[in-house]
């Protein structure tokens, strides 16, 4: 809890909670996880190398599957002890302090790119519904396959972002937009799953 | 599924075929974007299973109105109001800034055909987009709405607990209802037994059930209506956004015996109709407490009937015990309230096998 978290990685955690709040009326640890994770992907595609860098952390697989960042775990810890989330039943909410503390920095240009990524991935959950995004994601063929050769191995972002890519180009979605190949990538994994379980 | 066909089975999905529609003009995607989102929202406050009339969401690509502005009204802060409309079409137009203005009684004709609009349309439990002319059919529940399916879950979710927790008596909480071990007659003579292990069997499942969102408690009608309860409803859920509250009834039917192996009770048929009643009840109840939310009531009628039966019954034939078991409740035309309220639905009736002797 003393360890200092990057502004990139709270900014994540509460816009990521926000959206699964408004949408879904709460949200688990590992959901945040998975939709930060989804982001990142899609960050590659907005980003401007030298004014961004990175996504700033990175993610492995744990043992449920989830992929897991050890700083966005902190920062779900942080918002909590800050009363910007709270616990309800098995599931977080978002309260009004942390609505107000999110209205506030919502429109700082630093978090502009990620805050697109952000959206693009919880709107994929809408435009697909969740549980089809979540199964898509967990199911991904590479990072099953790296999951029984390693164990919590790191994921490798930029590896999966190409495949994306490469789905997108070949379909002919705008290059300027991340919704589309946003779900593009989704209904990918959703229509190579049953031919990863036969393999 | 080779390369090609992988790709036209992308294109296939609605968002990228109403991309196209709009030959991939970025306005599109915001236009989805925004009535997707705005749909949630609205159906906070409107259950599409409900409704028997057209309801339209509409986003025009520039942000012009489509309708007259003058005839609309302009329901950004009251969306409650769609709380009551069940039949009447209703139109909707969203704008870039989230602002939402409401219509009534236009012919829809007016902007089916309008330019640069992106339509959502949802009619008989069937939702669709109509992009640039092109119908897309985007049903993917047997009722309600994709962007709302908190009712349609719940049923899903009391089908499952049919199958994999009812029907061997698989839940061990459940089981504790039974009075013998080959599951012929219940327990009863304490209170609350046995209707206490299905509730509570019912109530582990829902809060085990790791996707499920619903808050789950009890029914407690304000003082004034307790006088008229017999008892509070047996469970009710809660969605705290979402507006929406279902209250579940559990009846039993079939035989109890006491600890001394007395029959104490014999349900039949009429006790689902009794539950019917009595859950109407609770609507009417709950429509007074809970004005403003959105509620469907649900009866679960455990069936362990066996045929042929007395107090010194041990065993069971499968012909005995299975007698009941595709047989259907026989509600009385005056209790069947699904017929005619949205909010009421069909009793769902859970048989639960005995353990038969071998034949």
């Amino acid at each position: 809890m003393n360890k200092q978290l990057e502004p990139e990685v709270q900014f994540d955690c509460i816009s990521i909670g926000i959206k699964l709040y408004d949408y879904f009326d709460g949200f688990k640890r590992e959901e945040i996880q998975l939709f930060s994770y989804f982001s990142s992907i899609l960050f590659f595609y907005t980003r401007n190398p030298i004014n961004d860098g990175d996504w700033k952390y990175k993610f492995i697989i744990d043992d449920k599957g989830f992929p897991f960042s050890q700083e966005l775990n902190l920062a779900i810890d942080q918002h909590l002890v800050n009363g910007h989330f709270e616990e309800k039943g098995h599931f977080f909410t978002v309260t009004a302090r942390g609505m107000k503390v999110f209205n506030d920095i919502k429109d700082f240009n630093y978090f502009s790119n990620r805050e697109k990524a952000i959206n693009a991935a919880c709107t994929t959950s809408i435009l697909v519904s969740y549980e089809k995004t979540e199964r898509a994601l967990l199911n991904d063929k590479e990072i099953k396959r790296k999951v029984k050769i390693e164990k919590n191995p790191l994921i490798e972002q930029e590896f999966i972002y190409q495949k994306v890519l490469e789905i997108s180009k070949k379909i002919g979605a705008p290059l300027d937009d991340l919704i589309i190949p946003a779900v593009s990538w989704i209904n990918y994994l959703l229509l190579t799953e049953a031919e990863n379980e036969n393999e | 599924m080779n390369e090609n066909e992988l790709l036209t089975n992308i294109c296939e999905f609605y968002p990228i075929k109403i991309t196209r529609a709009f030959d991939n003009d970025k306005k599109a995607i915001t236009a989805l974007e925004i009535i997707g989102k705005e749909l949630i929202e609205l159906f906070n406050f409107f259950e599409p299973a409900h409704f028997k009339g057209k309801f339209f969401v509409i986003k025009n690509l520039d942000d012009n109105f489509i309708l007259p502005e003058k005839d609309g009204q302009l329901i950004t802060l009251n969306k409650d109001i769609l709380l009551n409309k069940n039949n009447d079409d209703i139109i909707i137009q969203v704008f870039n800034d989230r602002n939402l203005f409401l219509w009534e009684g236009i012919d829809v004709s007016d902007f089916l055909t309008a330019e640069k609009t992106l339509i959502y349309k949802f009619e008989n439990d069937k939702e669709f987009f109509i992009a640039n002319k092109e119908e897309i059919n985007i049903t993917e529940h047997s009722y309600g709405s994709r962007f709302s399916n908190e009712f349609w879950e719940l049923d899903s979710i009391l089908n499952k607990y049919k199958n994999s927790k009812i029907r061997k008596s698989s839940c061990p909480i459940f089981n504790k209802a039974w009075f013998d071990k080959n599951r012929i007659f219940f327990k009863g003579g304490g209170k609350g037994i046995p209707e206490d292990f299905m509730q509570q069997s019912l109530k582990n499942f829902l809060d085990d059930l790791e996707i499920f969102k619903g808050e789950i408690g009890q029914f407690e009608p304000a003082r004034e209506h307790i006088l008229g309860a017999s008892k509070p409803v047996d469970i009710i859920v809660t969605w705290g956004k979402s507006n929406r509250i279902a209250l579940i009834e559990i009846k039993w039917l079939g035989k109890s015996k006491n600890k001394t192996g007395k029959i104490k009770s014999t349900h039949t048929n009429s006790r689902a109709n009794e539950g019917c009643s009595q859950l109407k009840d609770y609507f009417e109840l709950a429509k007074t407490d809970y004005p403003n939310k959105i509620i469907k009531c649900y009866l679960v009628v455990i069936d362990g009937r066996r045929w042929q039966t007395n107090e010194t019954t041990q065993t069971i034939s499968l012909c005995n015990g299975m007698h009941y078991s595709n047989k259907d409740l026989e509600i009385n035309a005056d209790k069947k309230y699904w017929e005619t309220y949205p909010n009421m639905e069909k009793p769902t009736r859970m048989f639960v096998e005995p353990i038969c002797e071998n034949n």
